[in-house]
């Protein structure tokens, strides 16, 4: 055997060591494993170079892997090839010194289909140990043995800093990638597919460094954790519908990985994408199947910094598409509810009143709209509150979107709907079970039951449901937005009605007003025209005169209350010019009253107006302080009632008492019965009782709000006393 | 043949002058005074046997006189008030296979645009007369319609 060292040696072992360092601590970039052992190689004059690694395996067992290797001739194709370590190589692995094949008996042992030269042990700086063959036909030489004792020693060294510079390398060849991909899309989350190109090309540099058939990154799609993670991106082009290229392994060819540990296995390296405590992926690097080139834990700092970059960037990438697509369904609800607003201020504008029709195309819009807004919703009704002679309000069904579109009349989930109708508070069920109860069938996964309303007061219930197993992540706040909608809708629907309501009472006030103002003075007019037409004085002139002279003065007296009507409507108070009244100025008063009253009166109902001139006469020599056109007033308006409302054939009597330091003018009749609760609410404006309205139908109610305001002004006061079907109507005043 | 003329007035002191007065303006006219919607509602069979020639109509009508027995009115007329009475039982007129054909002078004071406040158009066989217009308006109404009637 000739000693290839004389051949093949080119020089000092100064220049290799500078060469071999070189390597490692070229500014320009690092050079790889195979470098180094190419450099200590040729340094040694050797044919190949194979730089083993002893890794552990379970049960503490210990295995080899070739971590590297250089062949000076690799043409023709490298010879297949195990990475069982040969015979004289185990042994350097076992004495952890210098082996050579004369160590051995038998044949010389060859690998790579080259002879072993010698085995050299190395120390690895992570404590690992490892092995360097040499190949080659030739002996090694005592040089070759010198300069390769040499370089060997500062192998480790090397190996170490080359792996770390390869790693800051990557580092920031991924953090150049990562953050290109956001600086292409600043505003929003990167499109998915750029994206996946972005990560590719990660794969690829690793895969490069790592000298890895394929490198595949496996990505969680959402937030929810079902540890199953699908392919992403890989280091070779794959199919969207699943075909493989040809590779001999696949990262991706496996199923979606569920490891949550780093795994280190032969051709087979996987680690987590772990950010703070959440897996949301994993790094898989392939070799190919059979090769000797085996994973150790040494590539593991290599892969760690990048699956922690990756993995925060997924996370981000994830939280700005959520955002994003929260953003988005905000938008188009802040848009779904303008169009809304816009339809009802469109119904309110089209002054056409309410009806079930323009209800149910409101409530159409918004159930479209939270279909809209939350896709994931395949049925969304809207129940209205109904009340029945239970104390319980009865759900009916107004409007309903999505599959199933015919309703039952129990609507869906009628048991949570009633709990929310009754608490006023949004209320969901996602139990399989309770879901078929409520009668949302076994394809359903959760159902939302939201109030409709504003404030306390609740019109009905607002039933999402869909497939998915858990509540949708905004459908809780879209269906409160668009319940509170409806809500309002309906409150201002209620307000429109009471409005049309109140227009339609003052509009019938003001006719009213019309009807009493002007039909007395056309009756007086017509009345006069008969006494002059006729020529003569008699009976039936004196009738129609004192007619004439009893309607002038309602006339009036409705004159006086459209003025004081007028200026109570401005939130003026009525200012009366008080005077001292005594009994005979009293009586004069109170019998006119109800002589104008019995004028007015219709003779076929026999009702007759009396005064009680002894009750009023109790006042003796004591002074009335009052304003006499206001009494006459006030004392018109209630005999008024009490001709409107008095039976047939009654008696309406006009009296006093006197208690203290006040005087009640009396006016008792019979009639119409007042429920002795309304007596408060007969003074109010426009009010009328059920009884009144229902029978004669005449009158505003506004004539005993008047009464009320000008005996106020007065200082005294208006109370009613029902009983029965008699009702006496005091007029207090103080005395003076 | 005397006319026969229907009056729906409940304001007996309107309706005495109206009286008179169409007795003055309709030679011979038989005048018959309905005061209530109610009693209106009661007279309609007793209209399909003596079928009027003319009905002047109070529009703002009260349902009936108080009395403990009085009848509680119908959902229509609950719901419609006492303001468009008038209008309801010219409706009924008009409404009736048998009594459609007779003249309705709506005599109200009221303006005309009141009673299309609401946007409804007067009963088919209405016509309008304000109150606030001088009889003989309304008597010159009542002679016109009475020959077109009997002719």
């Amino acid at each position: 055997m000739t000693p290839f060292a004389a051949s093949r040696t080119l020089g000092a072992p100064s220049r290799w060591r500078r060469e071999l360092t070189l390597v490692a601590l070229n500014p320009d970039g690092p050079g790889t494993l195979a470098d180094l052992t190419r450099v200590l190689g040729q340094a040694a004059g050797a044919e190949g170079v194979v730089l083993w690694q002893a890794r552990s395996g379970p049960e503490a067992s210990t295995t080899t892997s070739v971590l590297c290797r250089w062949l000076d001739d690799p043409v023709p194709p490298e010879p297949p090839c195990t990475a069982t370590p040969d015979p004289v190589t185990g042994l350097a692995f076992r004495v952890r010194s210098l082996a050579l094949p004369t160590d051995l008996s038998g044949d010389r042992p060859s690998l790579f289909g080259l002879l072993v030269a010698a085995a050299m042990p190395v120390d690895y700086v992570d404590g690992s140990a490892g092995v360097l063959t040499l190949l080659g036909a030739d002996e090694l030489s005592d040089d070759a043995f010198d300069v390769a004792a040499e370089l060997v020693e500062i192998l480790p060294e090397l190996c170490a800093t080359l792996r770390e510079r390869q790693t800051l390398a990557l580092v920031h060849a991924c953090n150049t990638i990562l953050h290109d991909a956001d600086v292409e899309s600043p505003d929003q989350p990167l499109h998915r597919e750029r994206l996946r190109e972005h990560l590719e090309y990660v794969c690829r540099l690793l895969a490069q460094a790592l000298e890895c058939t394929e490198v595949a990154i496996f990505l969680q799609q959402t937030h929810t954790a079902d540890g199953r993670y699908p392919l992403f991106a890989s280091s070779v082009p794959f199919g969207r519908d699943g075909a493989l290229d040809a590779s001999p392994v696949r990262a991706s060819d496996a199923a979606p990985p569920r490891a949550q540990a780093v795994r280190v296995d032969g051709p087979l390296m996987e680690l987590p994408l772990r950010s703070g405590n959440h897996m949301w992926g994993l790094i898989r690097c392939t070799r190919a199947q059979g090769s000797s080139l085996h994973f150790t834990s040494s590539d593991l700092p290599l892969v760690g910094p990048i699956a922690t970059q990756v993995a925060q960037y997924w996370r981000s990438w994830l939280h700005r598409q959520t955002i994003s697509a929260e953003n988005d369904s905000w938008r188009q609800l802040a848009a779904g509810i303008s169009a809304l607003n816009r339809l009802l201020a469109k119904e309110l504008s089209g002054n056409a009143g309410w009806d079930l029709r323009r209800e149910m195309r409101f409530c159409e819009a918004a159930l479209r709209l939270v279909g809209d807004v939350v896709p994931e919703s395949t049925r969304v009704v809207v129940s209205r509150a109904e009340p029945t002679s239970r104390s319980a309000d009865r759900l009916v069904p107004v409007s309903s979107v999505g599959e199933g579109q015919q309703a039952s009349p129990a609507g869906i989930g009628p048991t949570l709907a009633e709990h929310v109708l009754r608490t006023h508070c949004q209320s969901w069920a996602t139990d399989p079970d309770e879901l078929v109860r409520e009668g949302v069938g076994p394809d359903a996964g959760w159902l939302l039951c939201t109030p409709v309303g504003v404030g306390d007061q609740v019109y009905g219930v607002l039933q999402a449901t869909g497939p998915a197993g858990e509540l949708p992540a905004n459908s809780a706040q879209v269906c409160e937005i668009v319940a509170d909608q409806l809500g309002l809708y309906r409150h201002l629907q209620e307000a429109w009605q009471v409005l049309q309501a109140s227009m339609r009472r003052q509009a019938e006030a003001m006719e009213d007003l019309k009807h009493q103002l002007a039909s007395p003075l056309r009756t007086a007019t017509d009345r006069a025209d008969f006494v002059i037409r006729s020529g003569r004085f008699d009976t039936r002139a004196e009738a129609q005169l004192k007619a004439v002279r009893g309607l002038c003065r309602k006339a009036s007296r409705v004159a006086m209350s459209a003025g004081v009507f007028a200026a109570l409507s401005r939130g003026q108070q009525p200012a009366p010019k008080n005077e001292l009244l005594g009994v005979d100025d009293l009586l004069r008063l109170l019998i006119a009253g109800a002589d104008d009253a019995q004028v007015l009166s219709n003779p076929v109902l026999g009702i007759t107006f009396q005064v009680d001139r002894d009750s009023v006469r109790q006042l003796g020599r004591r002074l009335v302080d009052v304003d006499a056109s206001f009494l006459q007033q006030c004392l018109g308006n209630v005999l008024d009632n009490a001709g409107k409302y008095s039976y047939s054939n009654t008696c309406a009597g006009v009296g006093a008492v006197v208690t203290g330091n006040h005087l009640a003018i009396e006016v008792s009749s019979t009639g119409i019965p007042l429920d002795p609760g309304d007596t408060a609410r007969c003074l109010q404006r426009n009010w009328r009782g059920d009884l009144a309205r229902n029978t004669t139908g005449e009158g505003s109610g506004i004539g005993l709000w008047i009464v009320d305001h000008l005996m106020r002004s007065m200082n005294g006061k208006v109370q009613l006393c029902p009983v029965g079907d008699t009702i006496t109507v005091q007029l207090v005043l103080p005395l003076a | 043949m005397a006319p026969y003329i229907v009056i729906v007035e409940d304001d007996h002191l309107q309706e005495g002058p109206l009286e008179e007065y169409l007795t003055g303006a309709v030679k011979d006219a038989d005048i018959e005074t309905i005061y209530t919607e109610l009693e209106f509602r009661k007279r309609l069979p007793a209209l399909r046997e003596r079928v009027p020639d003319l009905v002047v109509m109070d529009v703002m009508l009260r349902w009936t006189f108080p009395s403990p027995h009085a009848l509680p009115p119908p959902q229509d007329v609950a719901a419609g008030g006492y303001y468009r009475a008038g209008l309801r039982c010219a409706r009924l007129l008009a409404d009736d296979p048998q009594l459609s054909g007779v003249p309705v002078v709506l005599y109200t004071i009221l303006e005309r645009s009141d009673l299309e406040r609401d946007g409804e158009a007067l009963p088919g066989n209405s016509t309008y007369v304000g109150k606030n217009a001088a009889l003989e308006v309304l008597s010159r109404k009542a002679r016109d319609l009475l020959r077109v009637r009997t002719r």
